[in-house]
């Protein structure tokens, strides 16, 4: 089967990313109209579905991206080392808890695991997983964090809201209250949500 | 939560040992009332988590996991006080505030759990696919703050503009006169003359950083030639530079 020309563009674009591209990057590519390239995009996914390839488009981090398929994780591992080792229990909670409150404080990170996280959390913000947003207006000014585009492409989610929609989380946890203009992207690489692939 | 069986830490006495529950269990068992608080077997459950603990984090949340385990059992076998009674209504009416507090903090706690293991899931499967390797530049690159927007690259490459139009600075440098060896010469005929000098004497009042330097060096090279040595008469006393050169012995 093949695909249309729009579509054929979208997957050279795609293949040579390497790194998840936004729709309006790629509507500004191929000089189109971001409806008309959403369904090239659903053209070429089917494609790669129906013939067997060891692809598969995926929408991930606000954008699409070319990803290998989970059947063929260890061949391509025999290649390719893993991008990063799993993250310890200790610092999947501190990201848990930046991600269902950000932007949170460290102090209310330990609040809630009881014990100090200071390492943990440092070792998100190496990552990248976690930055700085700014500061909270308590007695301190102590730093407010929140997760970045690297969090959701590590998880392999499109958006937060995907992340609370899937969750079948008690209240306590999806009670996001983000704090006024904190999710306000600068740039379009920056920011835990610059741009919302569901059209 | 995890898929351990619930209400499984109450060892039947006489029946075959069941596998020991998890701490994620446990808790589940004291929520829901499958389980008391004082059927709860710590010793068991640290036995556990020392075989389970990866690393010094895990090690340290599941002594705290451990440490609220034993404050709910403590509660639960120590006798409950008697509240005051309430105005017009029943005594022991209201609810222990710490007790509620303590519960309130295990199931934030727990909450934020089951979510940590949710993103183990989505970690685990976004592991399964690979994408193309993004540069080693960009790799290296620190995450840009989401508050902020702007990196450390940015801000050089804005300075690097401000470089370029900047006048650069030009002044004339005079070369200084002073060498260590006129000093050198001056301080050997003072010392010579005067026998010793206090070392706070040696500098000129005015002198400047240069000039103290220049003396200074000079003080060393006469004590390295022998001419001059430096001496202490008595403790606390000033310091003095003296001469031993030439007909320093007939003095």
């Amino acid at each position: 089967m093949g695909i249309g020309p729009v579509a054929a563009q979208l997957e050279a674009l795609l293949f040579v990313a390497a790194e998840p591209l936004p729709l309006p990057r790629l509507s500004a590519a191929v000089g189109l109209p971001e409806r008309q390239v959403r369904t090239a995009l659903v053209e070429l996914a089917a494609h790669l579905e129906a013939g067997g390839h060891g692809i598969a488009l995926s929408e991930i981090a606000g954008g699409f991206q070319l990803l290998t398929r989970p059947e063929h994780a260890a061949v391509v591992a025999a290649l390719q080392a893993p991008r990063s080792a799993p993250l310890s229990k200790a610092a999947l909670e501190t990201l848990a808890i930046v991600a269902f409150r950000q932007p949170v404080t460290r102090a209310t990170i330990e609040e809630l695991r009881g014990v100090q996280s200071e390492g943990a959390l440092a070792t998100l913000v190496d990552r990248g997983l976690v930055a700085e947003a700014g500061r909270a207006d308590s007695p301190g000014r102590p730093f407010l964090y929140a997760t970045t585009r690297q969090f959701l492409e590590h998880c392999g989610l499109r958006s937060l809201e995907e992340l609370a929609s899937l969750a079948n989380l008690p209240p306590a946890v999806t009670q996001v209250q983000p704090l006024p203009g904190w999710r306000t992207p600068a740039r379009g690489a920056a920011g835990p949500e610059a741009a919302t692939p569901d059209a | 939560m995890g898929s351990d069986d619930r209400g499984g830490g109450v060892p039947e006495k006489g029946a075959c040992q069941a596998p020991e529950p998890g701490l994620e269990s446990v808790w589940s068992g004291l929520d829901a009332g499958t389980l008391a608080p004082d059927d709860v077997r710590v010793e068991a459950l640290v036995g556990q988590q020392r075989e389970v603990a990866a690393d010094l984090e895990d090690a340290t949340a599941a002594v705290v996991q451990l440490s609220r385990v034993l404050e709910a059992k403590a509660r639960a076998l120590l006798p409950t006080p008697v509240a005051p009674e309430a105005e017009g209504g029943e005594p022991g009416a209201e609810p222990d505030a710490d007790d509620a507090d303590l519960a309130e903090r295990v199931a934030a706690y727990q909450a934020f759990a089951e979510a940590a293991a949710l993103l183990r899931s989505y970690e685990e499967s976004r592991a399964l696919r690979f994408g193309r390797p993004q540069p080693e530049s960009k790799t290296r690159r620190p995450a840009p703050s989401p508050a902020g927007a702007v990196s450390l690259e940015d801000l050089l490459t804005a300075l690097s503009q401000v470089w370029e139009r900047a006048r650069p600075r030009t002044r004339d440098v005079t070369r200084e006169r002073l060498t260590v060896g006129q000093v050198v010469a001056r301080l050997r005929t003072r010392l010579s003359r005067l026998g010793s000098i206090e070392f706070e004497e040696l500098f000129p009042s005015d002198a400047d950083r240069f000039e103290v330097v220049v003396t200074f060096l000079a003080v060393l090279e006469l004590v390295r030639l022998g001419e001059a040595r430096a001496q202490q008469p008595h403790p606390f006393q000033a310091l003095r530079l003296a001469w031993s050169g030439p007909e320093a012995e007939s003095r």
